[in-house]
């Protein structure tokens, strides 16, 4: 214990500099705006920023995207407040009681209550990170190939299970899953530096850039579908609902934290230990903390015509994910979401490979994250957020969707064509824009995809070095308990997914069919 | 998606394994001196995921039939324009890029695609699509990195000196 807090004060001496406190509120001015606007999220911002943080000092980079990330975390509850419409998925379970709230003329309380649970939640979350990392980093050096790769087939099995709604849906995800496995295949291969499926194009020697990848199927996909949806935002309408603005006493905030605090502490350990879940996501937690507050509530509770509680809930659960969701990352140097790939991307950008080792050999940078991720939310809150607050309905109620998007698609080629300077990138990149279209179009899910083709090279080179050990015998993972143990979860979980599915059985992370993503 | 459209893909999909297992890991793998059995591996869970999700599309396909529901999504095809005009017209800008120049062809393109986006402003569109080629430019050579050139950025080059 003493450790721990050794380094995280040699972390702040090395992470708390003007610059990275500068790039903080940059990052989170920019993730409230792109986590505010519907059809955008958080996570597409940060994909925007990534290519352009190969110029950066490390930790400024990861400030940076840090800040965009929890920006973006807070933000979905702003238009969910004001106009009923969730910037983000799992802000729809905010705007059940949110929009009420504000309908009454209550929109100071209803967005600050979102703010301080956001805060709530994200701090519970961050120490719980901080606390649980170290021993979790320790074990994971313990791993061998066989392991490793055991535990990435889990986490891919993990993704897919828990975000699948039916039969068919599974399937697709483990399509989706070899789909970004094969993809990751192009390129040299790891082992033996021969080419792969590169078709005599030199420029494939190295593989499908990350980042490349990254946007397109993130951003430039999102693209084509918020084409077919233009005219579909009409935020104005919803805006003028509203009669007269009621002010927000420090009396009424004091009473309102007594009567959230219970549901408060509750979905932000609830929010955390579902973020730490690889593929769960913030959305399926605000609804799991909703439920459970209203469940928790008494008969009068005025669950979705503006109870408090109704907005503390699901803000303090969807911002845990966001610090807990960095755990399976730091400790393991798995991805467990879109977000954690992002900064994934990042940190090899910047030439460090995010895991135990890292952990163990650069405490300080891993440390100063920590000590980032602490300040990120208070310095978002304070200094961005509230202000911002008082301005928000002004800028979302005239933004012109029709400039914005195509304004995106520039963004994403310059920052495709600066990674390498290449127009061959371009191409690949408009390719697979496309190809993450048609995927959405037939139900595919992104994500796995994007997880897949990230933890693609690491699960080939430890199965193949697992098997090189044991001369080709595949007996290597059933004789390690730790790999033999993962492989029957990863076995159970998609056993237990399917028989579910078949009984229609309802699971208590079931989410809303119209914010499912 | 109906199940003959997810049947359809089914099919796409067990054909590209097919091809992968008998074409492509031979000519694009083996033939480059790579071992095949990750490849191979990975091709063989595609293809028996593929192979479930074919059951499935059969079984969703019966059941439709059972209960004479065949819905075709209407205007799924009139959905698909905005994005395939986008997709044409981000194409036409890459490989125009080498040619005429980032800002020209960002000018362009901005003007065309807000319009497939439904902007009614023209001042705007021209505001943008003036505005932030030129500030991506200027950004870009204030790094010492340079975009595609064309006839804009020798002009801005022999105007700077």
């Amino acid at each position: 214990m003493g450790d721990i807090f050794g380094h995280l004060w040699e972390g702040a001496v090395y992470a708390l500099s003007a610059w990275n406190i500068l790039a903080i509120i940059i990052g989170y001015i920019i993730g409230i705006i792109a986590g505010a606007i519907p059809g955008v999220m958080a996570v597409t911002a940060m994909v925007l920023i990534l290519p352009y943080t190969f110029t950066l000092e490390p930790l400024f980079a990861i400030a940076l995207l840090m800040g965009v990330y929890k920006g973006g975390a807070y933000a979905g509850s702003i238009t969910a407040t004001l106009f009923n419409i969730p910037g983000t998925p799992e802000a729809a379970a905010t705007a059940l009681d949110s929009y009420p709230m504000f309908k009454e003329g209550m929109q100071k309380r209803s967005l600050e209550i979102a703010l301080w649970a956001s805060l709530f939640g994200g701090t519970v979350s961050n120490l719980l990170l901080v606390f649980t990392a170290p021993p979790l980093a320790e074990v994971a050096l313990r791993l061998g190939p066989p392991e490793i790769a055991a535990l990435i087939l889990f986490s891919l099995t993990a993704v897919i299970t828990l975000l699948g709604d039916s039969r068919m849906d599974i399937w697709k995800g483990f399509i989706s899953i070899t789909m970004g496995l094969m993809l990751a295949t192009v390129g040299l291969d790891n082992m033996s530096a021969s080419r792969r499926y590169v078709f005599g194009i030199e420029d494939l020697d190295n593989g499908v850039p990350f980042v490349l990848t990254i946007i397109a199927l993130l951003a430039l996909s999102e693209v084509f579908i918020q084409a077919e949806r233009v005219g579909s935002f009409t935020l104005g309408d919803a805006a003028g609902a509203v009669k007269k603005i009621i002010p927000y006493t420090w009396q009424q905030r004091w009473a309102d934290f007594k009567l959230c605090l219970k549901d408060l502490l509750r979905s932000s350990f609830v929010g955390s230990l579902l973020g730490a879940l690889p593929g769960i996501g913030a959305t399926t937690a605000a609804f799991v903390c909703y439920g459970e507050a209203r469940r928790s509530a008494k008969k009068n509770a005025r669950f979705g015509h503006g109870d408090p509680r109704g907005i503390a809930a699901p803000e303090a659960g969807n911002n845990a994910v966001a610090a807990s969701s960095l755990i399976p990352l730091v400790t393991l140097g798995i991805p467990g979401s879109v977000a954690a790939a992002v900064m994934y991307g990042a940190f090899m950008i910047q030439g460090m490979i995010p895991g135990p080792m890292l952990m163990m050999e650069h405490p300080e940078i891993i440390y100063g994250l920590f000590v980032l991720l602490i300040v990120t939310d208070f310095l978002g809150a304070f200094v961005v957020a509230l202000p911002f607050i008082s301005v928000v309905q002004k800028i979302f109620k005239n933004l012109n969707y029709s400039l914005f998007f195509p304004g995106v698609v520039v963004c994403c080629v310059v920052g495709v064509y600066a990674e390498e300077f290449n127009v061959f990138n371009l191409r690949i990149f408009l390719m697979l824009g496309f190809v993450g279209y048609i995927m959405r179009k037939m139900g595919m899910s992104i994500p796995p995809f994007i997880l897949a083709f990230i933890l693609g090279p690491i699960l080939e080179r430890n199965t193949r070095t697992a098997l090189l050990l044991s001369g080709d015998s595949p007996m290597i993972f059933v004789q390690s308990p730790i790999a033999l143990g993962l492989l029957i979860l990863a076995v159970g979980a998609l056993v237990w997914s399917l028989w579910r599915k078949t009984r229609g059985t309802k699971s208590a992370l079931e989410v809303p069919e119209e914010f499912k993503h | 998606m109906n199940a003959r459209s997810e049947l359809s893909i089914a099919g796409v999909l067990i054909a590209f394994s097919l091809l992968n297992y008998f074409y492509l890991i031979p000519t694009q793998v083996v033939a480059e001196g790579s071992s095949p059995v990750y490849p191979a591996l990975i091709n063989t869970m595609l293809l028996c995921f593929s192979l479930a999700y074919l059951g499935e599309g059969i079984r969703a396909w019966r059941k439709e039939r059972r209960e004479h529901n065949e819905a075709r999504p209407a205007g799924a095809h009139k959905d698909m324009f905005r994005p395939l005009a986008m997709l044409v017209v981000t194409g036409a800008w890459v490989l125009s890029m080498e040619h005429l120049g980032f800002i020209i062809s960002t000018f362009g393109f901005l003007i065309i695609a807000s319009r497939i986006f439904g902007s009614k402003s023209w001042t705007k569109t021209l505001g943008l699509s003036v505005a932030m080629p030129l500030i991506i430019s200027f950004i870009f050579r204030g790094l010492n990195a340079l975009l595609p050139e064309g006839p804009a950025e020798e002009l801005i080059n022999w105007i700077l000196g």
